[in-house]
């Protein structure tokens, strides 16, 4: 697997990347232009500078793992929930045992709220302030 | 650089400009010093909330001589006026007439600079002169690039003035611009040219 394809690093015509557009998951194809800026664009026409892309990649991640930390901790008490259901009910069919899953879904969550406690995500001070999305930034 | 600058003494009359982090006031400023009735086209695009209204062109014409607009898709392209798009939509200018597009965003923003840039140089060619000012991200620097290659000229705030440096810094790097200016260079640079004289004035510096 490859991220930027070999044949950019010469020429200036488009190819296709190995990575998908963060806007739509579409492919995403890169360009090298003027003194060689990199510019991204995919096949419905979202465009992208270097550290968009990795703002958006960044972002993504910070998005996705918060959305596996809510799932686990969803079908954690939806577990419980469901055990509890089923001993008034006597329906044992949906109720469990399912202590086991339950302590490794949450020990699974903590893990992960702990990976993104420790995240620092890709420093772009030095490739001209970026720290947001521009539609933020003014008025 | 300066040597390319006046290289067809024509009448440049299609100004696009582009502005993000810190624009309202740059924008202001720039607009204020264009003359009215000035015999061109101005396009401007400022980075910006798609959920808010901002009321963009009453903002930016309360001190412009020149008429600001909102235009509708569609609308003939005339002399004399700065189009400016309205949240969430893309300015395109072609077949002389200024579009408003939902297509997709650019530099995850919409409206971006790059599609104004982008089809300015494509509708009108060495006609084009490409102005980018204060803000972040990467966004203009393609379309500025695009401008040049259809023979149109590019302008540079100086990131020195500029509030947010970051745009008009990238834009330098990467590319060969024409000039680099303050607000009151920009405006002189564009009667110059909107007159068919060189750029060349008192305000011209060479990129930090």
């Amino acid at each position: 697997m490859y991220a930027l394809p070999p044949a950019v690093f010469e020429g200036h015509e488009r190819h296709v990347t190995g990575i998908s557009c963060p806007e739509c998951a579409g492919v995403l194809e890169v360009q090298r232009e003027g003194h060689g800026n990199l510019r991204f664009l995919c096949c419905v026409g979202h465009t992208l500078s270097v550290d968009e892309l990795l703002v958006a990649k960044e972002d993504k991640i910070e998005t996705d793992m918060w959305a596996t930390v809510r799932a686990h901790e969803e079908l954690v008490v939806l577990l419980q929930d469901l055990g509890v259901y089923a001993r008034r009910h006597g329906r044992t069919q949906i109720g469990g045992p399912h202590d086991d899953r339950i302590t490794q879904a949450r020990d699974h969550a903590q893990r992960i709220r702990a990976i993104l406690d420790e995240k620092r995500p890709v420093d772009l001070s030095g490739m001209g302030d970026l720290a947001a999305p521009p539609a933020s930034l003014s008025l | 650089m300066s040597g390319a600058i006046d290289r067809n003494a024509r009448a440049r009359d299609v100004i696009t400009v582009g502005a993000s982090a810190g624009g309202v006031q740059a924008l202001t400023q720039l607009l204020a010093k264009l003359p009215a009735g000035l015999p061109a086209i101005v396009g401007v695009v400022l980075h910006r909330s798609p959920h808010i209204e901002s009321r963009l062109p009453f903002v930016l014409g309360r001190r412009a001589a020149i008429k600001v607009v909102e235009p509708a898709s569609g609308d003939l392209l005339e002399q004399g006026v700065a189009y400016v798009p309205p949240r969430d939509q893309h300015l395109i200018f072609q077949d002389g007439r200024a579009y408003l597009s939902r297509g997709p965003r650019e530099h995850l923003t919409r409206p971006a600079i790059d599609p104004l840039f982008r089809s300015a140089a494509a509708a009108f060619g060495p006609r084009v002169v490409g102005v980018l000012l204060t803000g972040y991200g990467g966004d203009g620097v393609p379309g500025l690039i695009s401008i040049k290659a259809a023979g149109g000229i590019s302008l540079v705030q100086d990131p020195r003035e500029a509030t947010h440096p970051a745009m008009p810094q990238r834009a330098i790097a990467e590319d060969d611009v024409d000039a680099v200016l303050t607000l009151d260079g920009i405006a002189a640079a564009i009667v110059n040219l909107v007159e068919g004289r060189p750029l060349r004035g008192e305000h011209d510096e060479v990129p930090a």
